[in-house]
């Protein structure tokens, strides 16, 4: 199988698939995507960590800052954002699928 | 400032946490991530792991912003930056190097049953690689020199004032301790130079550690100055090249201080040992082992480096 071109994303637990994943719902600021990663996949992202993540997407423009007078910067997915997740997420759920079917058990199946 | 939910003085206490990021990145992201910080904290204060996972958050976005880590700088910073990190991995094993010209003084006085040659052959190895070493070393300073000088022209001495003048004094302080030191080892017997008068070894200590700082100041001051300079292409793979070289050198001078150790250790434990000639005691000395773990880390340091000049430079 030819590899992915998976802009820096690897694996679904990475931060920045994560915050890719949250914003692909709207635009969040820092504690909303916190606390919005905690609730769909069980991951506390420290301060630290989470921008950490923010600086990376935002160096590769796969996420931008929205104008605020609040120290809340919400960011949201560009286009590009959204691509590269999408192409993460299908790698993922290749994966997925072949140890679902290994395993015996139903493929989520490709969209 | 709106949005805030924390007191003055939390804020200012968390703000506090905001100094292990470089200053660019806290100018952008600081206020933002001292409001989540609060938002996290829920009015609590930061536990000790809190504050240490700020601080590695902090360090690492430093190394991302230095180029030493990360993909998000262009090629030409994280090629001069892996070249920075190879010319601390020389300092490193200079120092190393010093000391190792003290554990092996006289040690071809040293009758060795077997492997003189051995030992003979990785010592003198280890000189022409520390003489290689510094050509190469001088050849990268002469390289960035022109650019260095153009930086200098066009009024950056204020940027870089602080290491140098540092590390100069540092210098001057060195060379007066030096004659001093010298000057007092010629009233003294052999024995009370190594070793039997306390205030002088303590004293050749100080030196010794004056003798590091040094080196350290010019290396920062040497990197802080780098890191300012606009190297064009050529330039830069012409300091890759012999990053390469250099990294190649720490290396290969680790192994043939260790090649020296084992031949050392076959033949004349009792040497390495300091004890009388013809005893077998074991030639795994504590300063031989802190001396190999030192050089064993900045091979790993010259590697990493070397590594990041060679993914790098091909975009440059």
């Amino acid at each position: 199988m030819a590899p992915i071109d998976t802009h820096g994303l690897r694996r679904p637990n990475d931060p920045p698939v994560l915050i890719l994943t949250s914003l692909a719902s709207g635009p969040k600021h820092g504690h909303a995507l916190a606390k919005d990663i905690e609730d769909f996949a069980g991951v506390h992202l420290g301060p630290g960590a989470l921008y950490g993540a923010i600086t990376r997407l935002e160096e590769r423009g796969l996420i931008e800052p929205l104008a605020t007078d609040d120290r809340r910067r919400p960011y949201r997915i560009t286009a590009s954002g959204s691509a590269a997740l999408a192409d993460a997420v299908v790698d993922m759920r290749r994966v997925a699928d072949v140890g679902a079917t290994r395993l015996g058990l139903s493929p989520v199946g490709l969209a | 400032m709106s949005g805030g939910t924390g007191t003055a003085d939390e804020r200012g206490d968390l703000t506090g946490l905001l100094r292990w990021y470089p200053p660019a990145w806290r100018t952008r992201y600081g206020p933002e991530l001292v409001a989540l910080m609060e938002d996290d904290l829920e009015g609590g204060r930061p536990t000790v792991r809190f504050r240490t996972s700020m601080a590695v958050s902090g360090l690492r976005q430093r190394a991302r912003s230095a180029g030493v880590a990360g993909h998000g700088s262009p090629p030409g910073v994280r090629v001069r930056a892996g070249a920075l990190v190879v010319l601390a991995s020389w300092t490193a094993l200079v120092l190393g190097g010093a000391a190792f010209a003290k554990l092996s003084e006289h040690y071809s006085d040293a009758t060795l049953a077997e492997g003189h040659g051995v030992a003979v052959a990785a010592y003198d190895a280890v000189l022409v690689l520390a003489v290689t070493g510094l050509v190469l070393v001088l050849a990268g300073v002469a390289v960035a020199t022109p650019a260095a000088w153009r930086f200098l022209r066009a009024g950056g001495w204020p940027a870089v004032r602080r290491p140098m003048v540092v590390a100069a004094v540092l210098s001057v302080t060195v060379v007066i301790a030096t004659v001093g030191l010298g000057h007092w080892a010629h009233h003294l017997t052999v024995h009370a130079r190594n070793g039997g008068n306390a205030v002088y070894s303590g004293a050749f200590l100080a030196w010794a550690v004056l003798v590091a700082a040094v080196l350290a100041t010019w290396t920062g001051a040497g990197t802080a100055v780098a890191r300012r300079l606009d190297l064009g292409p050529t330039s830069l793979r012409i300091e890759a090249g012999l990053a390469f070289a250099v990294a190649v050198v720490v290396g290969v001078t680790a192994a043939m201080i260790g090649l020296w150790w084992v031949a050392m250790a076959r033949g004349a434990s009792w040497y390495l040992a300091g004890t009388r000639p013809g005893t077998h005691p074991s030639a795994v000395t504590a300063p031989l082992v802190i001396l190999m773990g030192w050089l064993a880390v900045a091979t790993a340091v010259a590697l990493y480096g070397a590594v990041r000049v060679g993914r790098s430079v091909r975009a440059v």
